[in-house]
């Protein structure tokens, strides 16, 4: 998950990205032995649920459009976060 | 006369079934796909499933082993509750309603593929697994298509220190069998988790590698492995390369377990007794002779029941004597159980006897320079890889005495590659002076066996006569531990059967006991194999096997042994010859020579 939020808070996801997200969170909460497990995709399912449309810009507008929403941030903070959270 | 009396402690086998209380039987009613069945309490879903006929897919259940709950894949879902329980590890409850199969299901079984698939090296092609790799089969029966998320193979060098078996650590699925087998099964610990997520590794504590680890090289966890993570060594094209060499004379020999497990690896089920076959393919493949380690086993047998009237009878030397036929036995004993080197059975074990006098006796008949022999032996075993070189006495030919041993595994694979029709060859012949066998050597792959071949010959060592009721029904089958009282002359001899590394603890405990104590031996006897069931269960034998397995397997060592003319070791006709044409008697000088081994105490840490 963290490679696949990685590419796209980098311009770089791929088409598909957010469905392959939605998946790996519903098999973790769903499949999952412990609570741990089960609530670790959480703040990236509200993420997808709140700020879809960031997604889908962050997707369409590649590398040019990530550079410019994340020239404002800490280098290090654009990558671990992929949305405006 | 003889008397036996059963005294098996209830041992906990290795092979009892996973989470079934057998205590409390009490029964529950669930539905499972909406079909009722009424099932013990305590049943996992994943077995009350197969009673309806559903096979939950699994990767890390081992039907050996308590489950993991590692894969995630065994899921299923139950009215009312939110989450997906693993039906490996999940009991069954009064009402439960249990769904196991429907789209949301195949839809998070094929994430939880799509995760393990992209952790996974895609080398099918070269892996050592390709055909019998359950997460290839997996993959296969999911219709897995194309590579949905970004593959990451954390690179971690492979461990191939031993010569035994191979851990590949990009192939490991972290299901934790070969863990559990080492540990519990075994209590060798010599593999434990290592590091956390993506850097997971099974490997020995300390990062060293295998062969500086306990690791007695069994070959369970290979055995275990749903993967190619852990492999045996295979050396099937140093066998071509010998096969093919004009200058050398190849000469091959068979163990006793792997008659009745090489046709699982052609379709047969657990248990075809394929000797005659086996001869055949083996001459067809190019041996100039084809010799069988129940010959051996039988010669063991002389040497072995022997050395146990010296101590028994003639009190010279220490009790219990135990036997010494199984290298992953005497490793483990060298590193851990050192204080009973002098109640090890000097014998060596039939592999290497064959070894010797192939170059020995059987070179010298017929003229052939025993440089330019080249001996090959089908082991059901890892550990005899490693048996080879492990002193000095094992050239005691003056030459490396057998020169490279192949698992049961492997001669599946050599069979295949030579393009030879296997099933539907014709039925040979063993070749003489090494060849001929009794129903006693036969038993030797199984546990219990070489005590009951040995208790065979003792009788008539000690009275002179042959017993008329041979079998010992008391060492037979697959409880852990297997006690038994033989009474011969009004002497009891108390006997003790181990098998499964982890079994042995509790019977040598209670000779260090005695021993403290200044008390007699509470028994004379041991056997010890190290893997559960004996050889028929070995580290290099076909894969899936369980307690039906083993015990199909040992029921066609059994029968074996019931469809031979002669099952008693001394009355083996190659036998009285090469003692009267070469070796003397039973632990002559030229035995001890030839045939017998040392031991050296190696303790791994200072307990
Ligand atoms: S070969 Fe046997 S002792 Fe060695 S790691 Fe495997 S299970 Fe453990
Ligand atoms: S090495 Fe094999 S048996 Fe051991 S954890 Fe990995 S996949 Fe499982
Ligand atoms: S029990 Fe047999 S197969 Fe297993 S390690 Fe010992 S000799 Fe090898
Ligand atoms: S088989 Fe149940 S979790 Fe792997």
């Amino acid at each position: 998950m963290l490679q696949i939020l990685n590419r796209v808070a980098r311009g770089r996801g791929e088409k598909g990205d957010t469905e392959r997200l939605r998946a790996i969170s519903k098999a973790m909460q769903k499949a999952s032995l412990c609570g741990l497990g089960q609530t670790a995709p959480n703040p990236v399912l509200s993420a997808l649920r709140y700020f879809e449309p960031e997604f889908k810009a962050y997707l369409e507008g590649g590398v040019s459009y990530a550079r410019k929403m994340n020239a404002n941030r800490p280098p290090e903070a654009s990558v671990a976060e992929p949305a405006n959270v | 006369m003889v008397a036996t009396t059963p005294s098996a402690p209830p041992s906990a086998s290795p092979a009892a079934p996973a989470g079934v209380n057998s205590a409390a039987p009490a029964v529950v009613n669930v539905k499972i796909n909406g079909i009722p069945v009424s099932i013990p309490a305590g049943t996992t879903i994943l077995d009350a499933a197969r009673q309806v006929q559903v096979k939950i897919p699994t990767l890390c259940k081992d039907e050996d082993l308590l489950p993991t709950a590692a894969c995630g894949l065994c899921i299923v879902q139950i009215a009312g509750q939110p989450r997906m329980p693993r039906a490996c590890c999940t009991p069954v409850v009064e009402g439960m309603d249990i769904t196991t199969h429907s789209g949301a299901l195949t839809d998070i079984r094929r994430t939880v593929l799509e995760l393990l698939l992209s952790t996974h090296p895609s080398s099918c092609l070269t892996c050592g697994r390709n055909g019998t790799c359950e997460l290839q089969a997996l993959a296969a029966d999911f219709g897995m298509r194309t590579e949905n998320i970004k593959r990451i193979v954390t690179p971690i060098p492979p461990d191939n220190s031993t010569g035994s078996i191979i851990i590949d650590f990009t192939k490991c699925v972290k299901c934790g069998r070969c863990v559990q087998v080492c540990q519990e099964v075994q209590n060798v610990w010599a593999l434990s988790f290592l590091d956390r997520g993506i850097n997971t590794r099974m490997a020995p504590a300390g990062d060293i590698t295998l062969a500086e680890s306990p690791c007695v090289k069994c070959g369970q966890c290979s055995n275990h492995c749903p993967t190619g993570a852990i492999v045996e060594n295979d050396e099937t094209p140093a066998v071509w390369t010998a096969l093919h060499d004009e200058t050398k004379h190849c000469v091959v020999q068979i163990a006793p377990a792997v008659r009745v497990a090489i046709g699982e690896a052609f379709g047969l089920p657990p248990g075809a007794n394929l000797t005659g076959k086996l001869y055949t393919v083996l001459r067809r493949l190019g041996f100039k002779a084809v010799f069988d380690t129940n010959f051996a086993a039988d010669l063991t047998i002389m040497e072995e029941a022997s050395e146990f009237i010296e101590r028994f009878v003639h009190k010279r030397g220490q009790l219990p004597l135990i036997t010494s036929c199984c290298p992953s036995w005497t490793d483990f004993m060298e590193k851990v159980h050192y204080d009973f080197i002098d109640n090890f059975s000097t014998a060596k074990s039939p592999q290497q006897m064959l070894g010797v006098l192939a170059k020995t006796y059987y070179a010298k008949k017929l003229g052939i320079d025993p440089a330019k022999m080249y001996v090959v032996s089908f082991m059901p075993c890892t550990a005899k890889k490693y048996e080879l070189e492990r002193t000095n006495e094992m050239y005691a030919s003056g030459y490396i005495d057998v020169d490279i041993a192949l698992t049961t595994r492997e001669l599946a694979r050599l069979i295949k590659q030579s393009g030879l029709d296997f099933l539907n060859l014709p039925d040979g012949e063993a070749d003489s002076i090494l060849g001929d066998y009794t129903g006693a050597g036969a038993l030797f792959g199984v546990t219990g066996g070489v005590m009951e071949a040995a208790l065979r010959t003792a009788y008539f060592f000690v009275t002179g006569k042959n017993l008329e009721k041979v079998e010992f029904e008391s060492v037979r089958g697959l409880q852990g531990v297997k006690q038994a009282a033989v009474t011969i002359n009004g002497t009891t001899i108390r006997v003790a059967v181990a098998h499964g590394l982890a079994n042995v603890e509790s019977v040598l405990e209670g000779v260090r006991a005695a021993r403290t104590a200044g008390r007699e031996p509470p028994v004379h006897f041991i056997e010890v194999m190290a893997c559960p069931g004996g050889c028929i269960g070995g580290g290099g034998q076909p894969y899936g096997v369980n307690g039906e397995v083993r015990t199909k397997r040992a029921e066609g060592l059994y029968q074996h042994d019931r469809d031979r003319s002669v099952r008693l070791s001394h009355e083996n006709p190659e036998i009285k010859r090469i003692y009267s044409d070469f070796l003397g008697q039973p632990l002559s000088h030229k035995a001890h020579e030839l045939l017998h081994t040392r031991y050296t105490a190696r303790p791994l840490y200072k307990r």
